[in-house]
This record gives C-alpha cells, sequence and structure tokens, in this order.
C-alpha cells in the first residue's frame, strides 16, 4: 500500500519546473488570441441577432444537456465586441505571460462560454484549446518567461512580505501544481488519442489501407495536392496503418524513455501532416504543442542553455 | 521502483533548477521521508491534506473526460450504451457539460467520408432592387436536371473557398455545413417506421430541430441578402476512387462528384454517425 501511494504521490506531486508548461501557456494564449480574432471576423454571423445559429437554435440544441453560456442571452454588437476584445487582451496576457493568476482563468472561462455558444462551428481546435487553458489555471505557469517573472524580479522585497503577492508573482522554484497540471494534460491526451485509435479501428479503411488516399482526397480539407500518393499505395497503406498503431498505442509507448522519441516524433509527424496538407493548421500547432507536455523541463531548460552558451561565445569571438 | 526514482533523480541533478525548500514538509508520511532520503527524491510542494483532495478530484474528473466517449463507443443499434458506461455518463453529465468535456474524439473515423456543402440558392422577389449582382459562385452538382434552378439567382456556399478566409473562418463554416448535415430529418416518414411510436416521436424531434435550423439560416441570409427568396441544399462531395482520379484524370471538383441530397421520402434508420474533428 505504501508504494503505491509513494507511486502516485511521485507520479502526480513530484516537484517539476514550470518550463515546458510556460511554452504552452504562450502558444496556447496566442493560438487563443487567433481564436477569438476569427470570431470576431464575422461577429454578427456568429453570435448577433441574426446569426447563423441563432441564440433560440442554440437554447433548443442545448435543452437537453447542461451546456450553459451568458452569450445566449447577448446578441447586441456592442456588448459582444467588447466580449470579444476582453478576451483577446486576456489572451494577449496570457501569453505574455502578465497576471497569470488572474487571466488565464479568465481567457479559459470566456472561451468556455463562446463555445457554449457557438455549437455547430466547432471542431478539435476548440477541444485541445480549451483543455490546454483549463488545466494551465492550476499551475504556476507564470513564474518563467512572463512578464510576471520581470515584475516579480524587480519587487522581490514587497513580494517576500506579502503573500498574495508570493502568489500572484510565483518563484520560479519547482512546484507539485506544475506536475499535476502536467499529468493532467499527458493522461488527458493519452485518452484522446486512445478513443481516436479505437474510433479508427471500426473502419475498414484503416485496415484495408486506403484510409490515406481517402483523407488525401477530401477536397474540403485539402490545402496542399495530396494526390501523388495514390501512385504509391505501399506508401499509403503504410502511412495508413502507422497511424492507427500510432494513435491507439499512444497512450502506452509514449511513457517508457525508450519509445517516447518515437511517440512524439509519430506526433510532429502526424500532426505536422494535417497542418500542411490537409489546412488544419491551428488544429495540428496546438495538438504539437498539448504533446510538448511530454517534454521533460530539464531538457528543455538544457537545450536553451546550450544554445544561447553557444551564441554568447560566438558573440565573444566577434569582439576584436 | 527504486531504479526508476535514481532515473529521476539523475534527470533533476541534471537539471538547471535552483535549489528549493520543502514548503509543506511536515506533510510529509514517514514512508515518503525515508523514501527521500535514501533516494534524494525532492518531497511534493504540497501538504498531505491536500494531496488526497487533490487525488480525488483529479480522479473523479478523469472519470468524467472518459465519460462521454466510453458510452459513445460502447453503444450499438439495439442499446444507447453498456449499463456500466451509462451510468458513468448519467453521473458525470453535469459537470463534463458544462466543462465542454463531452467529447467523442474520433479524427476521420471510423472511415474518412464524403464531406457535405450547404448550398443556399437566393432568388431575388420580382421586381426588388438587388436583382441582379452575384454573390458567389454554384457549386457544379452534375444532377442538376432534377433542381429548378434560376438563372438569375445568386449563390451562397458553406464553406467557400475563395471568401472565407482565413482558413480557420474557413474552416467554421465547413463545420456548419457539416453540422447541418448531421441534423438532417427527412420531410416525410416511411409507412413502416410510422408504426413505432418511438421512432414517430423522436423523428418530430429531430425534424422540428431541423426545421429550426433552416429557419436560423435562412433568417440570416435574408438579413444580408434581403429581396431574396432563400432555398438551402445539401450537397455531397463524393470521395474520388484512385482509378478516377489517376486514370480517367477526373479532377476533385469534377461536377461528377457533387451530388445533391433529398430532403424527404428516406427511411429512419439508426446509423453511426461520428464527429468531424
Amino acid at each position: 500500500m505504501n508504494t503505491f501511494r509513494n507511486a502516485w504521490s511521485q507520479f502526480w506531486f513530484y516537484p517539476r519546473s514550470a518550463t515546458t508548461l510556460a511554452i504552452i501557456r504562450i502558444v496556447t494564449g496566442a493560438m487563443l488570441v487567433y481564436i477569438h480574432g476569427v470570431w470576431c471576423l464575422r461577429l454578427a454571423d456568429f453570435m448577433g441577432k441574426h446569426a447563423l445559429i441563432d441564440s433560440a437554435m442554440i437554447q433548443t440544441l442545448h435543452r437537453e444537456d447542461y451546456a450553459w453560456s451568458y452569450l445566449w442571452y447577448v446578441d447586441a454588437l456592442p456588448w459582444l465586441w467588447t466580449h470579444q476584445i476582453l478576451a483577446i487582451l486576456a489572451a494577449l496576457c496570457m501569453s505574455m505571460g502578465l497576471l497569470t493568476r488572474f487571466v488565464i482563468p479568465l481567457v479559459w472561462f470566456m472561451t468556455l462560454m463562446v463555445c457554449h455558444r457557438m455549437t455547430g462551428f466547432l471542431f478539435g481546435l476548440d477541444q485541445i484549446a480549451m483543455m490546454l487553458s483549463m488545466y494551465l489555471m492550476i499551475a504556476p505557469t507564470g513564474c518563467i518567461w512572463s512578464m510576471d517573472a520581470c515584475l516579480a524580479k524587480r519587487f522581490t522585497a514587497v513580494r517576500s512580505n506579502s503573500r498574495f503577492l508570493g502568489w500572484l508573482f510565483p518563484s520560479s522554484v519547482p512546484s507539485s501544481m506544475v506536475t499535476v497540471s502536467t499529468r493532467l494534460i499527458q493522461i488527458h491526451l493519452c485518452i484522446i488519442y486512445f478513443f481516436g485509435g479505437i474510433a479508427k479501428l471500426r473502419g475498414e479503411m484503416w485496415w484495408d489501407g486506403t484510409a490515406m488516399w481517402f483523407s488525401a482526397v477530401a477536397y474540403e480539407y485539402q490545402s496542399l495536392d495530396l494526390t501523388w500518393i495514390g501512385h504509391y499505395p505501399l506508401l499509403g497503406a503504410i502511412l495508413t496503418h502507422t497511424t492507427v498503431f500510432w494513435e491507439t498505442f499512444y497512450g502506452v509507448l509514449v511513457w517508457p524513455r525508450w519509445s517516447r522519441p518515437v511517440m512524439l516524433g509519430l506526433a510532429v509527424a502526424v500532426h505536422g501532416g494535417i497542418a500542411i496538407f490537409l489546412g488544419m493548421i491551428t488544429f495540428g500547432l496546438i495538438m504539437i504543442t498539448a504533446n510538448l507536455s511530454f517534454v521533460e523541463p530539464f531538457w528543455i531548460e538544457q537545450l536553451i542553455a546550450r544554445r544561447f552558451s553557444r551564441l554568447w561565445q560566438s558573440k565573444s569571438d566577434e569582439v576584436p | 521502483m527504486k531504479k526508476r526514482l535514481t532515473h529521476i533523480r539523475n534527470a533533476t541533478d541534471k537539471s538547471t533548477h535552483p535549489p528549493f525548500t520543502l514548503a509543506l514538509s511536515p506533510g510529509r508520511s514517514e514512508s515518503e521521508k525515508q523514501l527521500g532520503a535514501e533516494t534524494n527524491w525532492k518531497a511534493p510542494t504540497i501538504g498531505r491534506g491536500w494531496r488526497a483532495t487533490i487525488s480525488i478530484l483529479i480522479a473523479l474528473h478523469l472519470l468524467a473526460v472518459i465519460g462521454e466517449p466510453l458510452r459513445f463507443f460502447s453503444q450499438s443499434p439495439v442499446k444507447f450504451a453498456s449499463e456500466e458506461a451509462r451510468l458513468l455518463r448519467i453521473a458525470t453529465r453535469p459537470y463534463s457539460d458544462l466543462m465542454y468535456l463531452s467529447h467523442g474524439y474520433s479524427f476521420f473515423a471510423p472511415n474518412p467520408g464524403p464531406s457535405h456543402l450547404l448550398e443556399c440558392e437566393l432568388i431575388p422577389n420580382p421586381g426588388s432592387a438587388n436583382a441582379s449582382g452575384a454573390v458567389g459562385s454554384r457549386l457544379p452538382v452534375a444532377n442538376v436536371e432534377d433542381r429548378s434552378r434560376s438563372e438569375a439567382s445568386n449563390w451562397r456556399v458553406f464553406p467557400d473557398r475563395k471568401s472565407d478566409w482565413p482558413r480557420l473562418l474557413y474552416h467554421r463554416y465547413f463545420m456548419l455545413s457539416e453540422f447541418y448535415h448531421s441534423h438532417f430529418a427527412p420531410i416525410t416518414l416511411a409507412e413502416q417506421d410510422k408504426l413505432d411510436p418511438g421512432t414517430l416521436e423522436q423523428w418530430k424531434q429531430d425534424l422540428n430541430r431541423y426545421q429550426l435550423l433552416q429557419a436560423s439560416i435562412q433568417k440570416n441570409l435574408t438579413q444580408i441578402y434581403p429581396d431574396h427568396a432563400i432555398t438551402l441544399r445539401r450537397i455531397e462531395h463524393i470521395l474520388p476512387s484512385e482509378y478516377q482520379i489517376l486514370v480517367d484524370r477526373w479532377k476533385l471538383t469534377d461536377p461528377r462528384l457533387y451530388a445533391e441530397l433529398p430532403e424527404g421520402d428516406l427511411p429512419v434508420t439508426a446509423t453511426e454517425s461520428l464527429p468531424k474533428p
């Protein structure tokens, strides 16, 4: 029992640095700026009084579930613009790491309200952006690579005397809540891939190796011509089966050290392919960002340290 | 276990972390202290009580995350879901619905399927000032002879590669056209289906929802294009075979690959439909 308790505690609460989550915060915040910005391009069409799916319709759609949004009752454009501008500013602050303790929950909540209002227009991008912002809320991700970190340095003396300021501008020491947040992203991602994989296993095209072809010729998705893959049926079949295998077993093989680089490499390849060829750059990018949760913080820190030391060295060499 | 902890210790030692203190060390159990002493394992920065509370919340949250996909995958044409999946879904639904966690997580599954487009024909009212001026181009549907198209009509297609830019905006409209198709209910019900009260009731609800959706889209277009009568059509863009593209040299936009879907006279049957990515 003790062994289990220790293993559980180690898995969920072993303190870790927020470096990886800081990168995820920066990218997710920027993505949310873009998502809310795109809603603004046709705000009247999406949320206005005469929206394509109007307030009455959206409430009918959600009559039998527990979803709720205050945007069901707001259709005046000045209010909607105010809401969206606020959401964009908050997402911008999230990306820049300004007052992250407040702005990440705010962005998450405002995006949640938009998601419940925009039923019918949503896809995987919204699911993953919501997932990431939800888990980023619980960790002190503003402690590094952020304006919060700059402010914390500047007001070190004041911060040490105030518990509130200490919470608002957290120090960059490893924290258990960073681990909780990271583990939740990782496990949620494993669940997504597992169900995505078994959903594919129900379809015969993923078995007979033609799924890649039929994905390539879906004109509405296509952003680059991929029909040349039809000339190489063996390649198409290998890509199809590799995708199914990778997705189904991701949840198992991403944990051991020896297989993790392979699984993450395949994740970048699959989502990069979706981004480049199937026109879903945003979805591909957010999935790669979520996969980043499996990259250990010390690895990123070492990489950056090495890169910066090299830069520093080359600059020193240039000095006559 | 010891081997794994040693690996973590080594990994941590490599890091550039500043040294940190055990913020809530009184919360550590004896075994943890012993383990920490043996392996240099850094202790959690939160107390035991908090860890227990968080652990329970984590378990409940993850149950909510798997609730909907489990229900979805355990359903069959004769059963809503397996018993345990149904109970789990009932218990977690308020939370997962509210938190936007009720997803099936199936991308391009079970098979990559045809795309569904929404073509809106905007027919100018006789004598209206807006009777001319093209809004957009219509789809190259092959079975055009079955349709009463007016030459004077304008068109709005969801999604439209030309007008719906950036790509995310295009994808939003694409999701709308797929959503519209997924909510389709035939305007008439086959006689044999009417005999089943459950099917009849479900059909009435589905049709009502579909017609409300139609009305909502028409109302939006009427605001943008006043003095037009609006007809909505579901168009299926069929996926071509390798032979059609590579041997017969069809383009992906060949009119023979587009088909208008009928609005009525379809039998209501239980079909598996998975959400699009």
